[in-house]
C-alpha cells in the first residue's frame, strides 16, 4: 500500500485496569495469521523497526536484559528493558523504562487473538497509548498481510490519525483528556 | 553537582520539557501537544527528570501533573558561580582600563 494512503481501522475493544497506583491498557486484536508469525514480528529485530514504536538490540524471545530506543524523528533515546517471560509463541512480558508490556497469543480458527497488557504510571497516557499501539498494530497487519507501509513512529503518528484515534479511545474509556 | 544532571540538561528534548514546565505545571497530554513530540518521548524523557530530580509529580483529579523541582537547578547555579567571578573581573580590568584613559 501507498505510505500516504495509509489509515488506520476502527477503534477497538481496549479496557483501562488499575493496578496498585498504576494503570494498565488492555488490548485485544485478531490477527490473521498464525502464532508462530506473529512471534516472530513481535520478538525478532529485524521485524520490530519495520511495524513497532523502538528498535531493540536483541532479539526478545529470551529472558534477559535488552536495550530498546525509542526513535522519534531525529531523537532517539534509550532505554533499558528487561525481558521476564518468554514462552514462544504464546507470552511475552518485558519491562520498558518504568512500563510492563506483556503480549498473550492465543490460537484461533483464522490466526492469532493478541493480547497486549501494557501497564503505565499515567491514567491519562493509556488512551494515548492505546492509539500509539492501536496504529503500531494496523501496520503490523499490513506487513504480516505481505502489504508494508513503512513504521510509523514517534510525532509522525500524528499525521495518521492519532489525535482522532485517542480522542475516541479516552470516550471509550471514560478517562477525562483534562487540562488542554 | 554530579556528572549525571550535567548528561539529563543536555538532551534538548528535555531542556524543551524542563523550558514548558518552568513556565506551568502540565499533564503529559499538553506536553505532547505544546511540544509536538510524541507521548512515548515525552514520557520516557519526564521519566529521566523525575528520576535526577529536575522534575515532580503530584496527582489531581487521578492526573499526573508535573513541575519543576528547583533544587538541581540551585546546583547548576553552584557550578556557573566562579565563571561569573571571572565576568566580574574581566568587568574590572575594563573600569580600570576607562580609568586610565581618563
Amino acid at each position: 500500500m501507498e505510505r500516504d494512503a495509509f489509515r488506520p481501522g476502527p477503534p477497538g475493544e481496549v479496557d483501562c485496569v488499575a493496578d496498585d497506583d498504576r494503570w494498565t491498557l488492555v488490548l485485544v486484536r485478531e490477527l490473521r495469521h498464525p502464532p508462530a508469525t506473529v512471534w516472530s514480528a513481535l520478538t525478532e529485530p529485524e521485524r520490530l523497526r519495520e511495524w513497532a514504536p523502538f528498535l531493540a538490540d536483541r532479539d526478545l524471545g529470551a529472558t534477559g536484559p535488552a536495550v530498546l530506543t525509542l526513535v522519534d524523528g531525529e531523537t532517539a533515546v534509550e532505554q533499558p528493558a528487561t525481558v521476564r517471560q518468554a514462552e514462544p509463541p504464546r507470552l511475552l512480558e518485558y519491562t520498558w523504562g518504568g512500563d510492563l508490556l506483556r503480549w498473550e497469543l492465543a490460537p484461533t480458527d483464522g490466526g492469532t487473538r493478541l493480547t497486549l497488557r501494557h501497564t503505565v504510571a499515567d491514567r491519562e497516557v493509556v488512551p494515548m497509548v492505546a492509539a500509539g499501539w492501536h496504529l503500531c498494530l494496523d501496520v503490523a497487519g499490513h506487513l504480516l498481510d505481505g502489504d508494508p507501509v513503512g513504521p510509523i513512529r514517534g510525532a509522525e503518528a500524528k499525521n495518521f490519525g492519532w489525535p482522532e484515534l485517542r480522542d475516541a479511545y479516552a470516550r471509550s474509556l471514560g478517562i477525562d483528556p483534562g487540562r488542554r | 553537582m554530579s556528572i549525571d544532571a550535567f548528561a539529563v540538561i543536555a538532551e534538548p528534548t528535555r531542556r524543551r520539557i524542563l523550558d514548558a514546565l518552568c513556565g506551568s505545571e502540565s499533564s503529559v497530554g499538553e506536553l505532547v501537544d505544546a511540544l509536538g513530540v510524541s507521548q512515548p518521548t515525552v514520557s520516557k524523557h519526564l521519566k529521566v527528570l523525575r528520576d535526577a530530580g529536575f522534575v515532580t509529580c503530584r496527582t489531581a483529579a487521578q492526573q499526573r501533573i508535573y513541575g519543576i523541582d528547583t533544587r538541581p537547578f540551585q546546583a547548576v547555579d553552584g557550578w556557573l558561580e566562579p565563571y561569573r567571578r571571572l565576568w566580574t573581573r574581566h568587568l574590572d580590568a575594563l573600569e580600570r582600563h576607562l580609568d586610565s584613559q581618563e
